[in-house]
């Protein structure tokens, strides 16, 4: 890079590609741009005088033209506007229908809907080994003895029927009562129920009984 | 100069120096020149096309740009001329 102070050009063609020019005048002079560093100005005057581009910097604009002729005018008037505007374009997009453009990433698609899915499933099997592996307290397995009329709050479940927990405690009572109770079940046949607990009993004092004639 | 025949770029970044495009297809892309040997389009399709300059190309659209401020708005405009009616010299 050169640097030039105070100076003065007249009539010349001046090459300055990665210049420096401070304080400078150039009179009628023809400044050649070739695509190298870009030259730095200031505080110059310019009385006439043209700019010419060589090299690559005429490729570059060549380059905007063939685009233009091959029919990206939208996107060679975006950089025209950019460059026109004193900015630097770097990376642009030309406006048009492309912001609809959608459906074109299936296979990143499918990858997120199978991770979705694994997830999913590995979700479900904690819950179910959580299941298998400690699963929730049946009523039926329950110590509390109390009447389930008691247990259920039946004011936050309004859809059940009102006497629906009466209902399964007569129905409890009734079957602990055919539990606990001597009565026949086929007297001709000689088949009768007894308590469970003495039933039990039985059982441990003199073992299996035979099977009843005619019963499997 | 490599020629290019017939091919579909979709959604990448292609480095357009010193090739020739035949029959391509452009869709997605970032076409990127340097300001090396001119790149040649014939019978191409773009569809979402974005432009990239670096290098050589990029300093040359920045040197541009200072034109205004020099006071050589005509050249820039006789460039931009130039390049619309495809007359570059």
């Amino acid at each position: 890079m050169a640097t030039f102070e105070k100076a003065t050009f007249t009539d010349q063609t001046i090459e300055v590609d990665g210049n420096l020019y401070e304080d400078c005048k150039f009179n009628n002079c023809t400044l050649v741009y070739r695509g190298g560093d870009v030259p730095q100005f200031y505080d110059c005057k310019f009385k006439g005088g043209d700019v010419k581009l060589e090299g690559g910097a005429t490729r570059t604009a060549e380059y905007l033209s063939r685009l233009n002729r091959a029919g990206l005018s939208l996107g060679v008037e975006n950089v025209i506007s950019r460059v026109k505007g004193g900015q630097i374009p770097n990376r642009m997009r030309p406006p048009g229908p492309d912001a609809v453009n959608v459906g074109k990433h299936y296979g990143r698609l499918a990858a997120y809907i199978g991770v979705l899915l694994f997830v999913a499933f590995v979700i479900m099997g904690f819950f179910w080994f959580a299941y298998l592996t400690n699963p929730n307290t049946t009523l039926a397995d329950s110590e509390d003895v109390r009447p389930l009329s008691e247990q259920i709050p039946l004011d936050i479940m309004p859809a059940l029927p009102d006497n629906l927990a009466e209902a399964y405690d007569s129905i409890y009572a009734e079957q602990y009562d055919q539990l606990a109770s001597y009565a026949w079940i086929n007297q001709d046949a000689g088949v009768a129920q007894i308590p469970v607990d003495d039933a039990i009993a039985l059982i441990l004092e003199r073992g299996m009984p035979s099977p009843v004639s005619g019963e499997e | 100069m490599e020629t290019v025949t017939n091919k579909f770029f979709d959604d990448e970044i292609v480095y357009v120096d010193n090739n020739a495009f035949i029959g391509c297809s452009f869709s997605e892309v970032t076409l990127v020149y340097t300001g090396g040997v001119l790149p040649e389009f014939t019978n191409c399709q773009f569809d979402s096309v974005a432009l990239r300059f670096e290098d050589t190309a990029s300093k040359t659209l920045k040197f541009l740009s200072d034109l205004p401020d020099l006071g050589f708005s005509g050249a820039l405009d006789d460039v931009v001329q130039s390049i619309r009616a495809g007359t570059v010299e």
